[in-house]
């Protein structure tokens, strides 16, 4: 057993520089799904917005200060402070920590500024947040704590003495990062089995055909077919044997296609773009990345390596 | 030692996400199936989830989310409908995350009082009334945003915040009509003077 865990937790990492596509694709990310708010961030977040950012915070669980909170403390110190002038603040100051991040330049303090800022902001608008928020709450802090900055960077181009990543803290780190994937879907799986209206393919119908943003198509004609039964079964086995077929070499790219297509059908049917978005980002950095020198590796002279070789699944 | 400390600090992370998650899956079982949560677990838990230092972890880790999207059931789509003068009237909003965004609030507002959810003790019933004014100040905030933005002249309007009724499969199947109707879960009045 111990050596089962050892070696699962030593082997593996073949691409050391996947803590890199993880800070660069969660930057881009969050900078983009940022942006996309920008046409009506007043709207969102101002006192000319449809909610009063007071009242909004009201309600707030009092975990993480709202930009309410921070402009009644600063104003105290900085007489004259407008509450604009805070939100001017936070709208650059986080688009700013995204591109140092994403660039790779102080990497640890710039991915803590993110997400304390992103936190900061989400908080202000707490009515107003979904799934996405949250998932990129989860990669920032990631960033933060995962060895982010040591590969495609700009800290480990300007500050050499900047020590490479190691191949066991690589791994040690993606184990973490699989491990709470494993959790995400199989928690997502288990709570659809539990409900009958997944199993009898109720809930897919009423996902697809609901007032959803966006519709790529309508699917209303395959009422009469098992369409809606087999796809409910079949988005309950994807998630709730994600945790072991994606753990299984053979397997591993045919459930990660599977899972992918699964949030390209929920970026399609259902209008969540940056929802599915960070959820296949989080996919590609935990079991696509990782593996990438794998791959090539395959088509080039095998290596014996001790550190290069795959460990055998459980 | 380091390597020791991550190991041990990451395995306590992943069992909180573990706790939190399968304690949220129970309770959202229990609430789907209207079955009591139990008294014991639920005390057991709040120990854990409830303590003061661990809620910050659970915030600023991103672990305080729980997984069970669209689980044990797809919730029922919401809407607010604002009448003025016979017609409907609705926030001008140029992107489609801001349009989500603005879905998630009405589905916030709603889910607060959700009707089907009648509080009985005393204490409930004053956190059901609070929600109930919170609501309606939001409500009032959102009027006044849409009148000054379309500068329509001074009169009534009428909110509510609503379910939109869902055809099941086994209706449409049937061959019933689609059903867009709205199922009312507060309803508000207001007089917009000038």
């Amino acid at each position: 057993m111990k050596k089962v865990l050892n070696n699962y937790l030593n082997t593996g990492a073949l691409a050391a520089d996947w803590p890199g596509f993880l800070r660069i694709s969660t930057a881009a990310f969050a900078l983009i799904h940022f942006l996309s708010i920008q046409a009506d961030f007043d709207i969102l977040f101002s006192y000319n917005g449809l909610v009063k950012p007071d009242i909004l915070a009201a309600m707030n669980e009092g975990l993480v200060p709202t930009m309410v909170d921070i402009h009644v403390f600063a104003g105290k110190i900085i007489p004259g402070l407008s509450y604009e002038h805070v939100l001017v603040f936070f709208r650059s100051f986080y688009m700013l920590c995204l591109a140092c991040l994403g660039a790779g330049i102080f990497t640890r303090i710039s991915a803590l500024f993110s997400l304390l800022t992103q936190l900061i902001l989400i908080s202000s608008i707490n009515f107003y947040q979904y799934g996405a928020d949250s998932f990129t709450t989860i990669l920032l802090f990631y960033c933060v704590i995962f060895p982010a900055g040591k590969s495609m960077s700009l800290d480990s181009r300007l500050f050499r003495k900047t020590k490479s990543i190691s191949a066991s803290s690589a791994t040690l780190c993606l184990r973490v990062l699989q491990i709470h994937l494993c959790i995400v879907y199989f928690i997502g799986g288990f709570d659809k089995i539990a409900g009958d209206n997944w199993r009898n393919g109720e809930a897919f119908w009423k996902a697809v055909t609901s007032h959803n943003l966006f519709h790529f198509a309508d699917v209303t004609f395959l009422k009469n077919t098992s369409f809606f039964l087999i796809a409910g079964w079949a988005t309950i086995i994807i998630e709730m044997l994600y945790p072991v077929f994606i753990n299984i070499r053979k397997t591993r790219n045919t459930w990660l296609l599977l899972t992918i297509s699964l949030h390209l059908g929920i970026m399609l049917f259902l209008g969540l773009f940056f929802f599915s978005a960070v959820m296949i980002i989080f996919n590609l950095a935990a079991y696509y990345v990782p593996y990438l020198k794998e791959k090539k590796k395959t088509f080039a002279a095998p290596d014996t390596s001790p550190v290069m070789q795959l460990p055998v699944p459980a | 030692m380091k390597r020791k400390l991550f190991i041990c600090l990451a395995a306590f992370h992943l069992l909180f996400i573990i706790i939190s998650n399968l304690y949220t899956s129970y309770t959202s079982y229990c609430d789907y199936y209207e079955k009591p949560v139990d008294s014991s677990l639920r005390k057991c838990i709040s120990i854990i989830l409830g303590n003061q230092p661990l809620c910050y972890y659970a915030k600023y880790t991103g672990t305080s989310a729980g997984y069970g999207y669209f689980a044990p059931n797809v919730r029922s789509p919401t809407s607010l409908s604002c009448i003025y003068r016979g017609g409907n009237i609705g926030p001008e909003l140029s992107s489609n995350e801001a349009s989500l965004r603005y879905d998630n609030l009405v589905g916030a507002l709603v889910e607060n009082i959700n009707a089907e959810k009648m509080p009985v003790l005393e204490q409930e019933k004053k956190a059901f009334e609070t929600k109930k004014k919170y609501n309606e100040l939001v409500l009032r905030n959102i009027a006044m945003k849409m009148f000054n933005d379309y500068q329509l002249p001074p009169d009534a309007v009428s909110m509510s915040l609503n379910f939109i009724n869902h055809t099941p499969l086994a209706d449409a199947r049937a061959g019933k009509e689609m059903n867009n109707g709205l199922h009312k879960v507060q309803e508000l009045t207001l007089i917009i003077k000038q």
